[in-house]
Protein backbone atom coordinates (compact mmCIF):
# COMPACT_ATOMS: atom_id res chain seq x y z
CA UNK A 1 0.00 0.00 0.00
CA UNK A 2 1.40 3.11 -1.05
CA UNK A 3 1.75 6.39 1.04
CA UNK A 4 -1.65 8.58 1.05
CA UNK A 5 -0.13 11.48 -0.24
CA UNK A 6 1.43 10.06 -3.09
CA UNK A 7 0.07 11.30 -5.81
CA UNK A 8 1.79 9.46 -8.86
CA UNK A 9 4.42 6.65 -8.79
CA UNK A 10 6.03 5.18 -12.05
CA UNK A 11 7.58 1.79 -12.03
CA UNK A 12 10.75 1.12 -13.80
CA UNK A 13 9.08 3.15 -16.80
CA UNK A 14 10.74 2.71 -20.37
CA UNK A 15 10.28 4.01 -23.45
CA UNK A 16 12.34 3.08 -26.46
CA UNK A 17 12.38 4.71 -30.04
CA UNK A 18 14.02 1.98 -32.36
CA UNK A 19 17.01 0.65 -30.70
CA UNK A 20 17.47 4.27 -28.52
CA UNK A 21 16.57 4.26 -24.97
CA UNK A 22 14.78 7.78 -24.39
CA UNK A 23 13.27 6.56 -21.25
CA UNK A 24 14.73 3.64 -19.02
CA UNK A 25 13.73 1.98 -15.96
CA UNK A 26 12.58 5.15 -14.53
CA UNK A 27 11.05 4.87 -11.07
CA UNK A 28 9.52 8.24 -10.22
CA UNK A 29 7.45 9.37 -6.86
CA UNK A 30 5.69 12.70 -6.46
CA UNK A 31 3.91 13.73 -3.11
CA UNK A 32 0.76 15.92 -3.52
CA UNK A 33 1.30 19.26 -2.96
CA UNK A 34 4.79 19.59 -3.69
CA UNK A 35 6.88 21.37 -6.81
CA UNK A 36 8.87 18.56 -7.88
CA UNK A 37 11.65 19.88 -10.69
CA UNK A 38 12.38 17.49 -13.76
CA UNK A 39 15.76 18.38 -15.12
CA UNK A 40 18.58 17.48 -17.25
CA UNK A 41 20.37 18.22 -20.37
CA UNK A 42 18.88 18.60 -23.54
CA UNK A 43 17.53 14.93 -25.13
CA UNK A 44 17.97 13.49 -21.36
CA UNK A 45 14.36 12.35 -21.78
CA UNK A 46 12.35 14.68 -19.84
CA UNK A 47 9.48 15.62 -22.40
CA UNK A 48 9.01 12.08 -23.00
CA UNK A 49 8.33 11.76 -19.62
CA UNK A 50 5.56 14.09 -20.00
CA UNK A 51 4.63 12.36 -22.89
CA UNK A 52 4.19 8.97 -20.86
CA UNK A 53 2.29 10.08 -18.13
CA UNK A 54 -0.13 12.21 -20.54
CA UNK A 55 -0.69 9.22 -23.16
CA UNK A 56 0.60 10.74 -25.69
CA UNK A 57 3.63 8.42 -26.02
CA UNK A 58 2.66 4.44 -25.08
CA UNK A 59 5.60 3.44 -22.69
CA UNK A 60 7.51 -0.03 -24.04
CA UNK A 61 6.90 -1.33 -20.76
CA UNK A 62 6.36 -0.31 -17.06
CA UNK A 63 3.95 1.15 -15.05
CA UNK A 64 2.35 4.18 -14.01
CA UNK A 65 -0.23 4.73 -10.82
CA UNK A 66 -2.07 8.20 -10.43
CA UNK A 67 -3.67 7.58 -7.45
CA UNK A 68 -3.30 4.20 -7.07
CA UNK A 69 -4.79 3.18 -10.73
CA UNK A 70 -3.09 1.88 -13.74
CA UNK A 71 -2.80 4.82 -16.02
CA UNK A 72 -0.88 3.39 -18.82
CA UNK A 73 -2.92 2.62 -22.05
CA UNK A 74 -5.28 5.38 -21.27
CA UNK A 75 -5.87 7.72 -24.10
CA UNK A 76 -4.71 11.85 -23.66
CA UNK A 77 -8.37 13.33 -22.72
CA UNK A 78 -9.03 10.32 -20.45
CA UNK A 79 -5.70 11.05 -18.32
CA UNK A 80 -7.19 14.82 -18.86
CA UNK A 81 -10.55 13.37 -17.50
CA UNK A 82 -9.04 12.27 -14.15
CA UNK A 83 -6.77 15.01 -13.24
CA UNK A 84 -3.53 15.47 -14.93
CA UNK A 85 -2.86 17.88 -17.69
CA UNK A 86 -0.19 19.75 -19.44
CA UNK A 87 1.42 22.23 -21.12
CA UNK A 88 3.36 22.28 -24.19
CA UNK A 89 7.59 23.06 -24.76
CA UNK A 90 6.35 25.32 -27.57
CA UNK A 91 3.77 27.16 -25.95
CA UNK A 92 0.77 25.95 -27.76
CA UNK A 93 -2.78 27.72 -27.75
CA UNK A 94 -5.65 27.23 -30.08
CA UNK A 95 -4.21 30.15 -32.20
CA UNK A 96 -7.38 31.79 -33.81
CA UNK A 97 -9.63 32.06 -30.36
CA UNK A 98 -9.02 34.82 -27.95
CA UNK A 99 -7.66 34.46 -24.78
CA UNK A 100 -10.95 34.23 -23.04
CA UNK A 101 -11.93 31.20 -26.02
CA UNK A 102 -8.68 29.81 -25.01
CA UNK A 103 -9.79 28.96 -22.09
CA UNK A 104 -13.43 28.46 -22.57
CA UNK A 105 -12.26 25.24 -24.93
CA UNK A 106 -9.93 24.36 -22.59
CA UNK A 107 -13.04 24.14 -19.28
CA UNK A 108 -14.43 21.85 -21.79
CA UNK A 109 -14.63 18.72 -19.25
CA UNK A 110 -16.98 21.22 -16.97
CA UNK A 111 -19.11 23.24 -20.16
CA UNK A 112 -19.68 19.98 -22.38
CA UNK A 113 -23.28 19.39 -23.41
CA UNK A 114 -24.41 16.68 -26.24
CA UNK A 115 -25.89 17.78 -29.29
CA UNK A 116 -29.51 18.03 -28.31
CA UNK A 117 -28.72 20.06 -25.03
CA UNK A 118 -26.72 22.34 -27.22
CA UNK A 119 -29.20 22.49 -29.60
CA UNK A 120 -32.35 23.11 -27.60
CA UNK A 121 -30.51 25.39 -25.58
CA UNK A 122 -31.97 23.51 -22.81
CA UNK A 123 -31.45 24.51 -19.15
CA UNK A 124 -28.19 22.35 -18.08
CA UNK A 125 -26.70 23.89 -21.12
CA UNK A 126 -27.33 27.38 -20.13
CA UNK A 127 -25.76 26.34 -16.43
CA UNK A 128 -22.62 24.61 -18.00
CA UNK A 129 -22.35 27.19 -20.27
CA UNK A 130 -22.21 30.01 -17.45
CA UNK A 131 -19.88 26.95 -15.70
CA UNK A 132 -17.35 27.34 -18.17
CA UNK A 133 -17.26 31.09 -18.76
CA UNK A 134 -17.06 31.42 -14.77
CA UNK A 135 -14.08 29.08 -14.84
CA UNK A 136 -12.63 31.11 -17.69
CA UNK A 137 -13.06 34.36 -16.16
CA UNK A 138 -11.52 33.38 -12.83
CA UNK A 139 -8.75 31.86 -14.96
CA UNK A 140 -7.79 35.03 -16.75
CA UNK A 141 -8.20 37.19 -13.85
CA UNK A 142 -5.63 34.65 -12.00
CA UNK A 143 -2.79 34.55 -14.63
CA UNK A 144 -3.57 38.42 -14.60
CA UNK A 145 -4.36 38.57 -18.55
CA UNK A 146 -7.97 40.63 -18.00
CA UNK A 147 -6.38 42.98 -20.37
CA UNK A 148 -5.24 40.38 -22.56
CA UNK A 149 -9.01 38.62 -22.93
CA UNK A 150 -10.22 39.23 -25.99
CA UNK A 151 -6.78 39.47 -27.78
CA UNK A 152 -6.26 36.52 -30.50
CA UNK A 153 -3.63 34.48 -28.99
CA UNK A 154 -1.79 34.52 -31.97
CA UNK A 155 -1.13 37.85 -31.71
CA UNK A 156 -0.30 37.56 -27.86
CA UNK A 157 3.43 38.36 -26.23
CA UNK A 158 5.70 35.33 -26.11
CA UNK A 159 5.41 35.44 -22.21
CA UNK A 160 1.37 36.07 -21.94
CA UNK A 161 0.98 33.24 -24.43
CA UNK A 162 2.91 30.87 -21.87
CA UNK A 163 0.94 32.12 -19.17
CA UNK A 164 -2.45 31.58 -21.69
CA UNK A 165 -0.75 27.96 -21.90
CA UNK A 166 -0.68 27.01 -17.97
CA UNK A 167 -4.23 28.92 -17.77
CA UNK A 168 -5.36 26.51 -20.50
CA UNK A 169 -3.82 23.31 -18.49
CA UNK A 170 -5.38 24.78 -15.63
CA UNK A 171 -9.23 25.08 -17.05
CA UNK A 172 -9.30 21.15 -16.69
CA UNK A 173 -9.00 21.28 -13.09
CA UNK A 174 -5.84 19.03 -12.72
CA UNK A 175 -4.78 17.19 -9.47
CA UNK A 176 -1.23 17.34 -10.93
CA UNK A 177 0.01 20.06 -13.55
CA UNK A 178 3.08 18.95 -15.73
CA UNK A 179 4.51 21.90 -16.93
CA UNK A 180 7.46 21.71 -20.02
CA UNK A 181 9.44 24.77 -19.72
CA UNK A 182 6.71 27.61 -18.55
CA UNK A 183 9.67 30.49 -18.07
CA UNK A 184 11.41 29.30 -21.61
CA UNK A 185 12.11 32.83 -23.91
CA UNK A 186 11.39 34.92 -20.38
CA UNK A 187 12.79 38.05 -19.27
CA UNK A 188 13.61 37.82 -15.38
CA UNK A 189 10.76 39.88 -14.49
CA UNK A 190 8.49 37.42 -16.25
CA UNK A 191 10.32 34.75 -14.86
CA UNK A 192 9.63 35.76 -11.72
CA UNK A 193 6.30 37.18 -12.39
CA UNK A 194 5.86 33.36 -13.86
CA UNK A 195 7.27 31.42 -10.88
CA UNK A 196 4.46 33.39 -8.79
CA UNK A 197 1.57 32.20 -10.59
CA UNK A 198 3.62 28.71 -10.43
CA UNK A 199 3.73 29.10 -6.74
CA UNK A 200 -0.02 30.05 -6.60
CA UNK A 201 -0.98 27.35 -8.23
CA UNK A 202 0.28 24.90 -6.16
CA UNK A 203 -0.54 27.13 -3.08
CA UNK A 204 -4.38 26.48 -4.47
CA UNK A 205 -3.62 22.39 -4.14
CA UNK A 206 -2.25 21.42 -7.44
CA UNK A 207 0.75 19.55 -7.67
CA UNK A 208 3.25 20.57 -10.21
CA UNK A 209 6.02 18.45 -11.71
CA UNK A 210 8.53 21.19 -13.64
CA UNK A 211 10.58 20.81 -16.47
CA UNK A 212 13.16 24.06 -16.83
CA UNK A 213 16.07 25.34 -17.68
CA UNK A 214 16.37 28.48 -15.83
CA UNK A 215 18.72 26.92 -12.91
CA UNK A 216 17.76 29.83 -10.84
CA UNK A 217 14.44 29.31 -10.87
CA UNK A 218 14.26 25.61 -10.43
CA UNK A 219 16.58 25.93 -7.42
CA UNK A 220 14.40 28.24 -5.90
CA UNK A 221 11.23 26.90 -6.65
CA UNK A 222 11.29 23.50 -6.21
CA UNK A 223 10.59 20.98 -3.00
CA UNK A 224 12.64 18.43 -4.32
CA UNK A 225 14.18 18.03 -7.91
CA UNK A 226 15.00 14.71 -10.18
CA UNK A 227 17.53 14.65 -12.59
CA UNK A 228 17.76 13.07 -15.69
CA UNK A 229 20.48 12.12 -18.14
CA UNK A 230 20.40 9.94 -21.41
CA UNK A 231 16.93 8.60 -20.31
CA UNK A 232 18.39 7.61 -16.71
CA UNK A 233 17.51 8.96 -13.46
CA UNK A 234 20.95 10.25 -11.70
CA UNK A 235 19.64 12.40 -8.92
CA UNK A 236 17.17 12.96 -7.08
CA UNK A 237 16.43 15.36 -3.83
CA UNK A 238 16.52 18.41 -2.55
CA UNK A 239 17.70 21.19 -4.58
CA UNK A 240 20.52 22.08 -2.34
CA UNK A 241 21.44 17.53 -2.62
CA UNK A 242 21.31 17.95 -5.89
CA UNK A 243 22.88 21.02 -6.66
CA UNK A 244 26.22 19.43 -5.18
CA UNK A 245 25.84 15.95 -6.68
CA UNK A 246 29.10 14.92 -8.70
CA UNK A 247 26.86 13.07 -10.90
CA UNK A 248 24.69 15.95 -11.72
CA UNK A 249 27.74 18.06 -12.12
CA UNK A 250 29.82 16.24 -14.63
CA UNK A 251 26.14 15.81 -16.98
CA UNK A 252 25.91 19.49 -16.70
CA UNK A 253 29.78 20.23 -17.38
CA UNK A 254 31.72 17.77 -17.51
CA UNK A 255 34.03 17.26 -14.55
CA UNK A 256 35.30 19.88 -11.94
CA UNK A 257 32.93 23.08 -12.74
CA UNK A 258 30.73 23.56 -10.06
CA UNK A 259 30.31 27.24 -10.34
CA UNK A 260 27.59 27.02 -12.69
CA UNK A 261 24.74 25.29 -10.61
CA UNK A 262 25.68 27.66 -7.59
CA UNK B 1 -16.86 44.44 -26.70
CA UNK B 2 -16.91 43.11 -22.78
CA UNK B 3 -20.31 42.52 -22.49
CA UNK B 4 -20.29 40.69 -25.74
CA UNK B 5 -18.14 38.20 -24.59
CA UNK B 6 -20.26 37.39 -21.57
CA UNK B 7 -22.34 34.78 -23.75
CA UNK B 8 -22.00 32.77 -26.63
CA UNK B 9 -18.51 31.61 -26.14
CA UNK B 10 -16.73 34.60 -26.67
CA UNK B 11 -17.98 35.18 -30.16
CA UNK B 12 -19.49 38.34 -30.97
CA UNK B 13 -23.18 38.33 -31.32
CA UNK B 14 -24.23 38.70 -34.53
CA UNK B 15 -27.73 40.47 -33.54
CA UNK B 16 -29.16 42.85 -36.42
CA UNK B 17 -27.40 42.08 -39.30
CA UNK B 18 -28.12 38.55 -38.93
CA UNK B 19 -32.13 39.50 -38.48
CA UNK B 20 -32.02 42.07 -41.78
CA UNK B 21 -30.36 39.00 -43.98
CA UNK B 22 -32.84 36.34 -42.68
CA UNK B 23 -35.59 39.25 -43.65
CA UNK B 24 -34.05 39.65 -47.15
CA UNK B 25 -34.09 36.44 -47.32
CA UNK B 26 -37.99 35.92 -46.48
CA UNK B 27 -38.66 39.11 -48.97
CA UNK B 28 -37.10 37.93 -52.18
CA UNK B 29 -39.42 35.67 -53.71
CA UNK B 30 -42.15 37.94 -53.13
CA UNK B 31 -39.90 40.58 -54.71
CA UNK B 32 -39.13 38.49 -57.99
CA UNK B 33 -42.71 36.44 -57.96
CA UNK B 34 -43.13 37.65 -61.32
CA UNK B 35 -40.06 36.15 -62.70
CA UNK B 36 -39.90 32.22 -62.76
CA UNK B 37 -36.02 32.00 -63.68
CA UNK B 38 -35.10 34.38 -60.64
CA UNK B 39 -37.37 31.94 -58.04
CA UNK B 40 -35.56 29.37 -59.83
CA UNK B 41 -31.90 30.96 -58.49
CA UNK B 42 -33.34 31.57 -55.31
CA UNK B 43 -33.76 28.09 -54.49
CA UNK B 44 -30.34 26.72 -55.57
CA UNK B 45 -28.50 30.06 -53.70
CA UNK B 46 -31.18 28.37 -50.96
CA UNK B 47 -29.56 24.79 -51.50
CA UNK B 48 -25.68 25.75 -52.27
CA UNK B 49 -25.83 27.76 -49.11
CA UNK B 50 -26.86 24.72 -46.90
CA UNK B 51 -24.04 22.66 -48.90
CA UNK B 52 -21.53 25.57 -48.21
CA UNK B 53 -22.43 25.59 -44.14
CA UNK B 54 -22.60 22.52 -43.78
CA UNK B 55 -19.42 21.84 -45.32
CA UNK B 56 -17.91 24.26 -43.18
CA UNK B 57 -19.15 23.27 -40.42
CA UNK B 58 -17.27 20.08 -41.07
CA UNK B 59 -14.42 22.21 -42.37
CA UNK B 60 -14.09 24.01 -38.78
CA UNK B 61 -12.62 20.49 -37.50
CA UNK B 62 -9.79 20.27 -39.83
CA UNK B 63 -11.59 18.06 -42.11
CA UNK B 64 -11.94 19.54 -45.30
CA UNK B 65 -13.80 17.61 -47.45
CA UNK B 66 -14.29 17.33 -51.72
CA UNK B 67 -16.46 14.82 -51.49
CA UNK B 68 -19.49 16.66 -50.23
CA UNK B 69 -21.31 16.06 -53.64
CA UNK B 70 -21.22 12.27 -52.86
CA UNK B 71 -22.57 12.76 -49.79
CA UNK B 72 -25.00 15.19 -51.58
CA UNK B 73 -26.23 12.56 -53.81
CA UNK B 74 -26.45 9.96 -51.02
CA UNK B 75 -28.90 12.40 -49.68
CA UNK B 76 -30.97 13.24 -53.42
CA UNK B 77 -31.13 9.33 -54.45
CA UNK B 78 -32.19 7.75 -51.48
CA UNK B 79 -35.12 10.37 -50.96
CA UNK B 80 -36.14 10.03 -54.89
CA UNK B 81 -35.80 6.08 -54.92
CA UNK B 82 -38.28 6.05 -51.55
CA UNK B 83 -40.89 8.80 -52.95
CA UNK B 84 -41.15 7.38 -56.09
CA UNK B 85 -40.29 3.39 -56.20
CA UNK B 86 -41.95 3.35 -52.06
CA UNK B 87 -44.33 5.51 -52.40
CA UNK B 88 -42.91 7.30 -49.04
CA UNK B 89 -43.92 10.99 -48.63
CA UNK B 90 -42.16 13.45 -50.08
CA UNK B 91 -41.38 14.88 -46.36
CA UNK B 92 -40.51 11.44 -44.91
CA UNK B 93 -38.52 11.08 -48.03
CA UNK B 94 -36.42 14.36 -47.24
CA UNK B 95 -35.83 13.25 -43.88
CA UNK B 96 -34.67 9.96 -44.25
CA UNK B 97 -31.95 11.41 -46.99
CA UNK B 98 -30.40 13.10 -44.93
CA UNK B 99 -30.31 10.35 -42.27
CA UNK B 100 -29.30 8.18 -45.30
CA UNK B 101 -26.30 10.54 -45.77
CA UNK B 102 -25.47 10.89 -42.01
CA UNK B 103 -25.54 7.13 -41.93
CA UNK B 104 -23.10 7.01 -44.40
CA UNK B 105 -21.40 9.64 -42.54
CA UNK B 106 -20.75 7.50 -39.49
CA UNK B 107 -19.50 4.77 -40.80
CA UNK B 108 -16.83 6.36 -42.85
CA UNK B 109 -16.16 8.95 -40.26
CA UNK B 110 -14.00 7.06 -37.81
CA UNK B 111 -11.58 5.96 -39.89
CA UNK B 112 -11.63 9.08 -41.86
CA UNK B 113 -11.08 11.21 -38.50
CA UNK B 114 -7.47 9.17 -38.36
CA UNK B 115 -6.55 10.59 -41.40
CA UNK B 116 -4.88 14.24 -41.73
CA UNK B 117 -4.35 16.81 -43.98
CA UNK B 118 -3.78 16.14 -47.60
CA UNK B 119 -4.50 13.08 -47.16
CA UNK B 120 -8.15 13.88 -46.30
CA UNK B 121 -8.58 15.85 -48.91
CA UNK B 122 -7.55 13.02 -51.36
CA UNK B 123 -9.53 10.24 -49.47
CA UNK B 124 -12.64 12.41 -49.65
CA UNK B 125 -12.24 13.14 -53.03
CA UNK B 126 -12.19 9.43 -54.15
CA UNK B 127 -14.84 8.61 -51.76
CA UNK B 128 -16.96 11.02 -53.92
CA UNK B 129 -16.10 9.77 -56.63
CA UNK B 130 -16.87 6.12 -56.03
CA UNK B 131 -20.30 6.63 -54.65
CA UNK B 132 -20.89 8.60 -57.92
CA UNK B 133 -19.43 5.41 -59.81
CA UNK B 134 -22.20 3.13 -57.58
CA UNK B 135 -24.85 4.81 -58.50
CA UNK B 136 -23.78 4.89 -61.73
CA UNK B 137 -23.80 1.05 -62.01
CA UNK B 138 -26.61 0.20 -59.92
CA UNK B 139 -29.06 1.19 -62.92
CA UNK B 140 -31.87 -0.95 -61.58
CA UNK B 141 -32.58 1.80 -58.47
CA UNK B 142 -31.02 4.61 -59.92
CA UNK B 143 -31.48 4.72 -63.55
CA UNK B 144 -27.61 4.73 -64.06
CA UNK B 145 -26.57 7.03 -66.44
CA UNK B 146 -30.10 7.70 -67.52
CA UNK B 147 -31.09 9.48 -64.08
CA UNK B 148 -33.97 9.40 -62.65
CA UNK B 149 -37.28 11.16 -63.77
CA UNK B 150 -40.60 12.08 -62.53
CA UNK B 151 -39.49 12.54 -58.87
CA UNK B 152 -42.28 14.32 -57.18
CA UNK B 153 -42.45 17.44 -55.61
CA UNK B 154 -43.75 17.58 -51.96
CA UNK B 155 -47.22 17.03 -51.32
CA UNK B 156 -49.26 20.36 -50.81
CA UNK B 157 -49.16 21.92 -46.77
CA UNK B 158 -51.85 23.63 -45.52
CA UNK B 159 -50.98 25.53 -42.76
CA UNK B 160 -53.28 25.98 -39.70
CA UNK B 161 -56.10 26.28 -43.08
CA UNK B 162 -54.86 30.03 -43.81
CA UNK B 163 -51.86 29.60 -45.74
CA UNK B 164 -51.91 26.73 -48.77
CA UNK B 165 -48.77 25.68 -50.15
CA UNK B 166 -48.44 24.17 -53.23
CA UNK B 167 -45.01 23.28 -53.92
CA UNK B 168 -45.45 22.75 -57.76
CA UNK B 169 -45.69 26.52 -57.74
CA UNK B 170 -42.08 27.68 -57.95
CA UNK B 171 -43.03 30.78 -55.37
CA UNK B 172 -44.27 28.43 -52.71
CA UNK B 173 -41.51 26.29 -53.52
CA UNK B 174 -38.78 29.24 -52.32
CA UNK B 175 -40.94 28.90 -48.85
CA UNK B 176 -39.60 25.69 -47.99
CA UNK B 177 -36.30 26.07 -49.03
CA UNK B 178 -36.20 28.94 -47.15
CA UNK B 179 -37.17 26.78 -43.83
CA UNK B 180 -35.03 24.86 -44.79
CA UNK B 181 -32.09 27.12 -44.84
CA UNK B 182 -33.08 28.60 -41.62
CA UNK B 183 -33.82 25.75 -39.86
CA UNK B 184 -30.05 24.68 -41.30
CA UNK B 185 -28.01 27.95 -39.89
CA UNK B 186 -30.39 28.17 -36.89
CA UNK B 187 -29.06 24.58 -35.64
CA UNK B 188 -24.98 24.94 -36.98
CA UNK B 189 -24.87 28.40 -35.79
CA UNK B 190 -26.45 26.94 -32.24
CA UNK B 191 -23.68 24.32 -32.55
CA UNK B 192 -20.86 26.72 -33.17
CA UNK B 193 -21.65 28.37 -30.53
CA UNK B 194 -21.50 26.18 -27.68
CA UNK B 195 -18.74 23.98 -25.24
CA UNK B 196 -19.29 21.60 -28.23
CA UNK B 197 -18.69 24.13 -31.13
CA UNK B 198 -15.44 25.75 -29.38
CA UNK B 199 -14.12 22.46 -28.71
CA UNK B 200 -14.45 21.49 -32.48
CA UNK B 201 -13.28 24.32 -33.41
CA UNK B 202 -10.26 23.82 -30.70
CA UNK B 203 -9.45 20.31 -32.28
CA UNK B 204 -9.43 21.68 -35.92
CA UNK B 205 -6.54 24.26 -34.53
CA UNK B 206 -4.51 22.06 -32.68
CA UNK B 207 -5.82 18.84 -31.99
CA UNK B 208 -2.60 17.65 -29.54
CA UNK B 209 -4.02 20.50 -27.51
CA UNK B 210 -7.03 19.93 -27.47
CA UNK B 211 -6.55 16.09 -26.14
CA UNK B 212 -4.58 17.49 -23.35
CA UNK B 213 -7.73 18.84 -22.27
CA UNK B 214 -9.92 16.39 -22.17
CA UNK B 215 -11.47 16.65 -25.67
CA UNK B 216 -12.46 13.73 -27.24
CA UNK B 217 -10.76 14.86 -30.72
CA UNK B 218 -12.19 11.53 -33.22
CA UNK B 219 -15.89 11.53 -31.26
CA UNK B 220 -15.92 15.14 -31.93
CA UNK B 221 -14.82 14.79 -35.64
CA UNK B 222 -16.86 12.15 -36.16
CA UNK B 223 -19.95 14.09 -34.65
CA UNK B 224 -19.68 17.07 -36.61
CA UNK B 225 -19.21 14.72 -39.99
CA UNK B 226 -22.08 13.17 -39.29
CA UNK B 227 -23.93 16.61 -38.67
CA UNK B 228 -22.52 18.25 -41.50
CA UNK B 229 -23.32 15.36 -44.07
CA UNK B 230 -26.63 15.05 -42.50
CA UNK B 231 -27.76 18.75 -43.96
CA UNK B 232 -25.52 18.20 -47.29
CA UNK B 233 -28.10 15.23 -47.52
CA UNK B 234 -30.98 16.72 -47.16
CA UNK B 235 -29.92 19.80 -49.41
CA UNK B 236 -29.29 16.89 -51.70
CA UNK B 237 -32.50 15.61 -50.90
CA UNK B 238 -34.43 19.34 -51.32
CA UNK B 239 -32.59 19.47 -54.81
CA UNK B 240 -34.13 15.79 -55.78
CA UNK B 241 -37.44 16.98 -55.67
CA UNK B 242 -37.15 20.40 -56.67
CA UNK B 243 -35.40 19.70 -60.00
CA UNK B 244 -38.04 16.63 -60.24
CA UNK B 245 -35.01 14.23 -62.30
CA UNK B 246 -31.54 12.94 -61.25
CA UNK B 247 -28.67 12.40 -62.94
CA UNK B 248 -24.79 10.85 -61.62
CA UNK B 249 -23.40 13.77 -63.52
CA UNK B 250 -24.61 16.43 -61.53
CA UNK B 251 -22.63 14.84 -58.27
CA UNK B 252 -19.07 14.66 -59.83
CA UNK B 253 -15.64 15.97 -57.88
CA UNK B 254 -16.57 19.46 -59.71
CA UNK B 255 -19.55 19.77 -58.38
CA UNK B 256 -17.42 18.91 -54.62
CA UNK B 257 -15.01 21.79 -55.50
CA UNK B 258 -17.70 24.46 -56.34
CA UNK B 259 -18.69 24.19 -52.60
CA UNK B 260 -15.19 24.17 -50.86
CA UNK B 261 -14.77 27.44 -53.67
CA UNK B 262 -18.01 29.08 -51.59
CA UNK B 263 -17.09 28.39 -48.29
CA UNK B 264 -13.20 30.14 -49.41
CA UNK B 265 -14.26 32.52 -51.23
CA UNK B 266 -16.78 32.95 -48.17
CA UNK B 267 -14.65 33.57 -45.39
CA UNK B 268 -14.10 31.88 -42.13
CA UNK B 269 -16.97 33.55 -40.29
CA UNK B 270 -20.13 31.95 -39.95
CA UNK B 271 -22.22 34.32 -42.69
CA UNK B 272 -19.39 33.73 -44.98
CA UNK B 273 -20.61 30.77 -46.64
CA UNK B 274 -23.98 32.15 -47.55
CA UNK B 275 -22.04 35.54 -49.29
CA UNK B 276 -20.02 32.69 -51.30
CA UNK B 277 -22.77 30.69 -52.14
CA UNK B 278 -24.94 33.08 -52.94
CA UNK B 279 -22.87 35.85 -54.63
CA UNK B 280 -21.08 32.27 -57.03
CA UNK B 281 -24.53 31.21 -57.73
CA UNK B 282 -25.21 34.57 -58.91
CA UNK B 283 -22.61 35.32 -61.07
CA UNK B 284 -22.48 32.74 -64.21
CA UNK B 285 -26.46 32.43 -63.50
CA UNK B 286 -27.27 36.29 -63.93
CA UNK B 287 -24.90 37.08 -66.45
CA UNK B 288 -26.11 33.93 -68.99
CA UNK B 289 -23.67 34.45 -71.77
CA UNK B 290 -21.46 33.50 -68.68
CA UNK B 291 -22.74 29.93 -67.87
CA UNK B 292 -20.75 27.57 -70.04
CA UNK B 293 -17.61 29.36 -68.40
CA UNK B 294 -18.61 28.40 -65.09
CA UNK B 295 -15.02 27.16 -63.74
CA UNK B 296 -13.14 30.32 -65.20
CA UNK B 297 -15.58 32.72 -63.36
CA UNK B 298 -14.95 30.36 -60.28
CA UNK B 299 -11.28 30.82 -60.74
CA UNK B 300 -11.53 34.87 -61.48
CA UNK B 301 -13.22 35.43 -58.42
CA UNK B 302 -11.05 33.21 -56.29
CA UNK B 303 -8.00 35.12 -57.59
CA UNK B 304 -9.46 38.28 -56.97
CA UNK B 305 -10.52 37.10 -53.16
CA UNK B 306 -7.25 35.47 -52.23
CA UNK B 307 -5.78 38.62 -53.35
CA UNK B 308 -7.85 41.64 -52.05
CA UNK B 309 -9.80 40.01 -49.42
CA UNK B 310 -7.79 36.81 -47.92
CA UNK B 311 -10.19 36.57 -45.12
CA UNK B 312 -12.69 35.69 -47.49
CA UNK B 313 -16.04 38.10 -47.98
CA UNK B 314 -17.17 37.80 -44.84
CA UNK B 315 -14.03 39.89 -43.65
CA UNK B 316 -15.11 42.75 -45.94
CA UNK B 317 -16.68 44.96 -43.32
CA UNK B 318 -13.65 44.46 -41.21
CA UNK B 319 -11.21 45.52 -44.02
CA UNK B 320 -13.56 48.44 -45.55
CA UNK B 321 -13.86 49.89 -41.72
CA UNK B 322 -9.92 49.56 -41.42
CA UNK B 323 -9.54 51.88 -44.92
CA UNK B 324 -12.20 53.95 -43.93
CA UNK B 325 -10.71 54.96 -40.45
CA UNK B 326 -7.46 55.84 -42.04
CA UNK B 327 -6.53 59.52 -42.75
Amino acid sequence: MTRESELLRSTKLTKNFGGVSAVSDLDLDIQAGEIMGLIGPNGAGKTTVFNLITGFLKPTRGSILFQDREIVGRKPHQIAAIGIARTFQIAKLFPDFSVLQNLLAASHLFSRTNVWETICRTHRFKRREKQGLDLAMELVDFLGLTPWKDETARTLPHAHQKLCGIGVALASKPKLLLLDEPLEGMNPKEVDQAMAVIKKIRAGGVTILLIEHNMRAVMAGCDRVMVLNFGQLIAKGTPEEVRHNNKVIEAYLGKGRKEYLS
Amino acid sequence: MTEDTRKGFGFRSPGIPYAILALSGFLAPILIRGNEYFLHIYILCAINVILANSLRSIAVSGQMSIGQAGFMAVGAYTSAILATRFNVPVYGALVMGGLASMALAALVGFPLSRVRSVYFVMVTMFMGEVIRLLIFEWRGMTGGSTGMMGIQRPEALSLLGIVQLDFTNRFHFCYLAFFLLLFTLLVLYRIERSGLGIAIAGLGQEEALASSVGIHVAKYKVLIFCIGSLFTGLAGALYAHYMTVLNPDSFGTFASLYILVYVVVGGKRFVGPLLGAVLLTLIPEVSSGLKEYQPFVFVLVLFVVVFFVPGGLSDLPRILKRVASKP
